[in-house]
């Protein structure tokens, strides 16, 4: 390969790598808005501590779910519970679903399963409650389901305390103004609804690595193979 | 047994007969470089895209109230594996599109396109185009914010064209005037089988195109086959087998470590029709059409350009119609490929960027260079034309 060609090769594959780099992984023009976490509070959003997934639970059944359902994991607005209907519906229209071993302590009633409402019978259902909650705030409080994925631990974090400092004007209440383990604890319970068990990431994180290595073997593997064909052919 | 059984079908069938012309007395160039892989990687990502796809069919629900639910709850997280297949079918489907513009830019570096190649390069064209298609509809199933107001976006800029005829395609695209069950129907419809199986077609008529026309060299000079040509298998096949490894390595890296980007955050909320997010915008393979569409200052003169690019590349093989081939021997058309990939780069990465009006103008600086390289083919072209006339014809 003469020299021009090297330099040639260098700049077309840093061209394309540097490319899909700010495409795909961190794109250096866009400066996204960050929101402060202390180490602290991560570390107990990230423990998967069944103790601080429950306590985190229980703040949102308690508070968060008088407006907000939470149907991936069973959870329903207060009003909604209220409803001499609620537990027929359940009965009739929910579908168990099997909870994760960090929630299924929650539903032991059921067998460890949440019973999850198809979102066009919940609305059908209770929709005069839901009709309630939205002249009440302008809008159906959001279910919180996949609000993890969705905004990410440090934007709940700071949500949750003091919603007005992110988006002014809003109709979420500061609930949980000046108590942020209790942030922590709700953010660390919204974390465990939207992630797998610590085992079963665990065991993704090695079928990955098992698929990736086997790629790579196989794939030097074919080439070793191919030079000691193209030798025997007289191809080389 | 077994050696029965393949007697029995190879009787009936000629099949290594047929793998014997077709594949081993078959000869390419040589000297086929890297980037000649993105070929089969195509057809690999494509096939991929094809399997995960029939998995997610099966669970996925095509209706407004259940649609999110489907993707996010039951396909995530219920159905096992499920998460792997959607990871895959999402990763897989920028993979796809990224090896197709390698491919794309390969074949426009390589001259790939000229006599006799043209029609290769139409079907292929007509691939990407489709392609496009099939990820536009896809990206509105999983029925997510970013789902929805990203096809919002893109059914309303056919509205450029003025008077009743924009609004009509606007409309008919839309399935009503807003966004709804009707327009999922038929956008699933499309994108599960009405697209793909078109795609398989062109596809197939593509790869038969290949082998009429020969597959070109990155000299760009004729070659004798039967002396300088060597087996396509093992001689490829093994090198690119190679090559699709590591390829799927590199993808299911992604897929199990780094989906961020592949499942966009604000995709994990259900669409809202009466909420707009605070940033819409199309994804990053048509980034660099919403880029000149958004720098122009006028709806419909930005709609007619970001067609023009299109049209343009379609018409590559007419536009360059120099007797040489491949940048490999045409330095001015090197230089000028260097600007096209840096506009193309730069439109991409300008549409990442919120709209301004400092935007706009780099916008349209980027836009002139990446028509400077159309506008300058024919001129290049008519150089090299003289200059080959000049040496007596020879290339």
């Amino acid at each position: 390969m003469s020299v021009g060609n090297i330099i040639k090769t260098v700049f077309f594959t840093v061209f394309v790598v540097g490319f899909f780099f700010i495409i795909w992984v961190k794109n250096p023009f866009v400066q996204e808005q960050e929101y402060p976490l202390p180490a602290k509070y991560r570390a107990m959003i990230y423990s998967d501590n069944p103790q601080i997934i429950a306590a985190g639970r229980q703040i949102v059944t308690q508070q968060c779910a008088a407006c907000h359902s939470l149907r991936y994991d069973g959870v329903y607005p207060l009003s909604v519970k209220s409803d001499p209907n609620f537990p027929r519906i359940i009965k009739e229209f929910a579908k168990p679903i099997p909870s994760d071993s960090l929630l299924a302590p929650f539903h032991q009633k059921t067998k460890g399963f949440a019973m999850y409402l198809p979102q066009d019978v919940y609305a059908a259902a209770f929709s005069s409650e839901l009709h309630t909650l939205k002249s009440q705030f302008g809008k159906v409080p959001p279910d919180l389901s996949t609000m993890y994925l969705a905004r990410g631990p440090e934007y709940l974090f700071n949500w949750v305390q003091e919603p007005g400092k992110i988006i002014p004007g809003t109709a979420m209440p500061p609930i949980l103004q000046g108590q942020p383990k209790e942030a922590a604890e709700v953010v660390a319970y919204l974390r465990a609804v939207d992630t797998p068990t610590p085992a079963e990431q665990t065991r993704r994180f090695e079928m990955g690595v098992v698929t990736i290595a086997f790629l790579i073997f196989f794939g030097i593997v074919i080439y070793i193979y191919r030079g000691r064909l193209l030798d025997k052919m007289g191809l080389h | 047994m077994l050696g029965k059984l393949a007697n029995y079908i190879e009787e009936r069938t000629h099949i290594s007969q047929i793998f014997q012309e077709q594949m081993v007395d078959y000869k390419v160039p040589k000297n086929l470089t890297f980037p000649y892989a993105f070929g089969v990687l195509a057809i690999i990502a494509f096939t991929v895209q094809i399997i995960s796809g029939m998995i997610l069919l099966m669970y996925y629900k095509p209706y407004d109230t259940l649609a999110f639910d489907s993707a996010a709850l039951f396909i995530w997280r219920v159905i096992p594996y499920g998460w792997l297949f959607r990871s895959i079918h999402a990763a897989g489907a920028n993979f796809f599109l990224a090896v197709v513009y390698l491919h794309m830019f390969t074949g426009i570096y390589y001259n790939a396109y000229k006599k006799p190649r043209e029609l290769v390069w139409v079907m292929g064209f007509i691939i990407y185009f489709l392609l496009l298609l099939t990820a536009l509809t896809g990206y509105v199933l999983p029925w997510g914010q970013l789902s929805y107001w990203a096809t919002e976006v893109t059914v309303e800029i056919p509205g450029a064209i003025p008077g009743v005829i924009g609004e009509t395609i606007s409309l008919l695209m839309r399935g009503g005037y807003t966004l709804g069950n009707l327009a999922l129907g038929r956008f699933f419809a499309l994108h599960v089988l009405i697209l793909p199986l078109i795609l398989l077609g062109v596809v197939s008529i593509h790869l038969f195109l290949v082998r009429a026309a020969g597959i070109s060299n990155p000299d760009g000079k004729p070659y004798d086959k039967k002396k300088e040509g060597v087996p396509f298998h093992p001689y490829v096949t093994l090198k690119e087998g190679a090559i699709a490894m590591f390829y799927l390595a590199l993808f299911f890296f992604f897929v199990f470590f780094y989906m961020k980007e592949f499942l966009p955050a604000t995709n994990w909320e259900p669409a809202n029709p009466l909420q707009t997010p605070a940033e819409i915008a199309p994804e990053w393979y048509l980034k660099g059409y919403y880029a000149i569409f958004r720098s122009i200052p006028n709806k419909f003169i930005g709609f007619v350009t970001f067609n023009l690019v299109l049209a343009l590349i379609l018409l590559l093989p007419w536009l360059d119609f120099s007797p040489i081939r491949s940048a490999r021997r045409r330095p001015l058309f090197f230089i000028m490929y260097i600007v096209f990939i840096f506009a193309g780069a730069g439109l991409t990465i300008i549409g990442t960027l919120p709209a301004t009006p400092q935007v706009a103008k780099v916008g349209l600086f980027f836009t002139a260079l990446l028509f400077s390289f159309f506008i300058a083919l024919p001129i290049i072209s008519f150089i090299e034309l003289g200059y080959v006339k000049a040496k007596g014809g020879e290339q």
